[in-house]
């Protein structure tokens, strides 16, 4: 069951304490240590902090990728950690979208047939998978790219096609690990802009790692992270 | 899945490329070196077969027994024509082998040979693959000379033009005694073959031991050795098993077949050896392409591709590269397999002469067999299963954190 924190929103993440080692020798390294934190539906949410503070790690460790050293992810009320493999892929596909800093895409499809891959892997149908494209299509402002191969495509067109795709399963939230970091600053405002109107039009939930200050300086909530502890939680008014 | 499979292929056709020659390499030359493995057997087997006498060997079973020519079989010649024109049938060639005494007037003593009669046009290509004639000439249809070994030869000291006496006994008790001149000297690669054993042809032996349409054994020689199985199960109307032995060649190269057990077992060590090498080789290729996608992997099972469904894509992926690559190896080889069975490779110096002493071609043969082809591409086909179990291995245990962060370096 959802967690309501009012009318409106609910929290559709949860973490308890997580905390992931990693072993370096014989020393440990805490890449995330004791994190707490809640996201609410329809957050747009950065994580930041200097290289090596943990973002990567504490996005991998929500979005399943990763199994913690101990403490858990809760997402939807539901702790992904007891989850078998299989469940798991499966509740990814149906719950979280994921838009990574390259190789988003899959290179021998064409454009809607990267949107339209999700959808296919959660078993919709044609005719539903060929309109909620043209949707996203439309929306990403890439119509009259469709069918073009992801090697025609600029950074900037990649990553706006790799955020349509994770948006594709109609996800509860997308997890963008340092989206704009090979991307120009048109392209970067670009994939910035329509990642916002997805976040007002449609009420998506963003949770992106960054240290481009253009970012932060959009998102509405800043979470700072330090030798993989939060050290700042501040939300804004923009 | 398919479609998927299909378009990675397209993506890079260069690392395609590598594995399709991978397999094509592989494929190519285990069906080249199985093909000249199974073609010396069957050369090395039809060489020692046609000095042994043929294929397929009718004898009476009392024969068999007692050696006495008392024993022997007499068959209608009808029977023996009837034999030659069934299918596969290349040869038919009937003996009569008995003892007899012989002596010349310069040793004061005798001797005791094996008197062969033979079917002169028939036994000429046999004999003399591996024999060569010293002196004199082969026999013509109704010579009543004899030819003799080099070394039986030297032993009586006589020469071509001198008469050899000989005394035995003939068909059911008659005496056979004749005065037959020497026509020819040959040179018999065994040297005990060699100093006890006389030619003469097989109607001038009939007449001497009277024995007219009467044969020790009658020799068939088959065009293949695949098919002698068929000849017999023809000619078992005609010899029945009550009174008649009928050996085909696995039993009459019985006593080579330490020789075969041999080459067959080097034959083996090589071939997985062979195996071992184009396995790996293939390997190298699949490791280099599953390091090479780790990442792709990576992102399709974040995303939500299940492991399962991953692993088929790339199950056939490979497979349809494997497929092209043994089809390829397949068309190629053919002709090469089918050329050199029809030109065998010539071998010259010692390695021919040491093979004529053990009465094997000088040549490289290959074997133009299409269960060997089917045999080799089925065997490549399952080292490249085998293969194809790593990456599906590497993908079902895939740490997907870990293979995300290879795109940092």
């Amino acid at each position: 069951m959802n967690e309501v924190i009012n009318n409106n929103r609910s929290i559709i993440v949860r973490t308890e304490n997580l905390c992931k080692l990693f072993l370096n020798g014989k020393s440990e390294i805490k890449a995330t240590d004791h994190v707490n934190l809640s996201i609410t539906s329809g957050e747009f949410t950065a994580v930041v902090g200097p290289s090596g503070s943990g973002k990567t790690t504490l996005l991998n460790l929500i979005g399943g990728l990763a199994t913690p050293s101990s403490g858990r992810v809760f997402v939807k009320g539901k702790d992904i950690n007891q989850l078998k493999e299989k469940e798991l892929v499966k509740f990814r596909l149906h719950n979280i979208g994921f838009v990574f800093q390259f190789l988003n895409l899959i290179p021998v499809l064409t454009v809607e047939e990267n949107i339209s891959f999700i959808m296919e892997l959660q078993g919709t149908n044609k005719e539903q998978r060929n309109r909620r494209t043209a949707e996203l299509l439309e929306l990403i402002g890439m119509k009259d790219r469709a069918r073009s191969r992801p090697y025609a495509l600029s950074g900037g067109q990649k990553q706006r096609v790799a955020v349509a795709r994770a948006l594709a399963s109609k996800p509860l939230f997308i997890l963008a690990d340092e989206p704009t970091a090979n991307l120009d600053t048109e392209a970067a405002e670009t994939l910035l802009n329509t990642m916002l109107l997805l976040n007002e039009k449609e009420k998506v939930t963003f949770l992106f790692s960054t240290h481009d200050p253009r970012v932060m300086n959009k998102a509405r909530r800043l979470i700072t992270l330090e030798d993989g502890r939060i050290t700042k939680d501040e939300t804004y008014v923009r | 899945m398919i479609k998927l499979a299909w378009l990675n292929l397209q993506r890079n056709p260069y690392r395609a490329m590598s594995i399709v020659s991978s397999v094509f390499i592989a494929a190519f030359f285990c069906i080249l070196f199985g093909s000249f493995k199974k073609g010396v057997l069957n050369s090395s087997a039809d060489s020692i077969l046609k000095i042994s006498g043929g294929h397929i060997e009718i004898r009476s079973k009392s024969y068999s027994q007692t050696r006495s020519i008392d024993d022997i079989m007499c068959i209608d010649s009808a029977i023996l024509d009837s034999i030659s024109i069934l299918p596969h049938v290349k040869r038919v060639l009937p003996t009569l082998r008995a003892y007899a005494l012989i002596s010349h007037s310069s040793s004061s003593s005798s001797r005791a040979v094996v008197l062969v009669g033979i079917d002169p046009e028939s036994e000429k290509d046999r004999i003399r693959m591996v024999s060569e004639m010293v002196e004199g000439e082969w026999f013509s249809e109704f010579d009543r000379g004899v030819i003799i070994g080099e070394n039986m030869r030297n032993l009586l000291n006589i020469g071509i033009g001198d008469t050899i006496a000989v005394m035995g006994v003939g068909y059911h008790g008659v005496s056979a005694v004749g005065l037959f001149p020497v026509q020819g000297v040959i040179g018999l690669p065994v040297a005990t073959v060699d100093i006890n054993s006389m030619f003469m042809t097989l109607s001038a032996a009939q007449e001497l031991f009277q024995a007219d349409d009467c044969y020790s054994e009658i020799y068939i020689m088959s065009d293949k050795l695949d098919k002698v199985e068929v000849i017999e199960s023809f000619i078992q109307s005609d010899f029945s098993s009550d009174e008649y032995e009928i050996r085909d060649w696995k039993l009459l190269i019985d006593e080579h077949l330490v020789y075969f057990r041999i080459t067959d077992a080097i034959g083996f060590i090589v071939m997985f050896f062979l195996y071992l090498l184009v396995g790996s080789n293939i390997l190298g290729a699949v490791i280099l392409m599953t390091k090479e996608r780790k990442l792709e992997f990576s992102v399709l099972v974040s995303i939500g591709m299940p492991r399962d469904k991953l692993s088929r894509t790339m199950f056939y992926e490979l497979i349809m590269v494997a497929f092209v690559g043994l089809i390829l190896a397949v068309i190629v080889s053919l002709p090469i397999v089918y050329y050199f069975s029809n030109n065998p490779i010539p071998l010259y110096g010692e390695a021919a002469e040491t093979l004529k002493k053990f009465f094997i071609y000088a040549e490289i043969y290959l074997s133009f067999d299409l269960s060997l082809f089917i045999e080799q591409f089925l065997i490549v086909f399952c080292i490249c299963l085998a293969v194809i179990a790593y990456p599906v291995i590497i993908i079902q245990r895939l740490k997907v954190d870990e293979g995300l962060s290879k795109r940092e370096s």
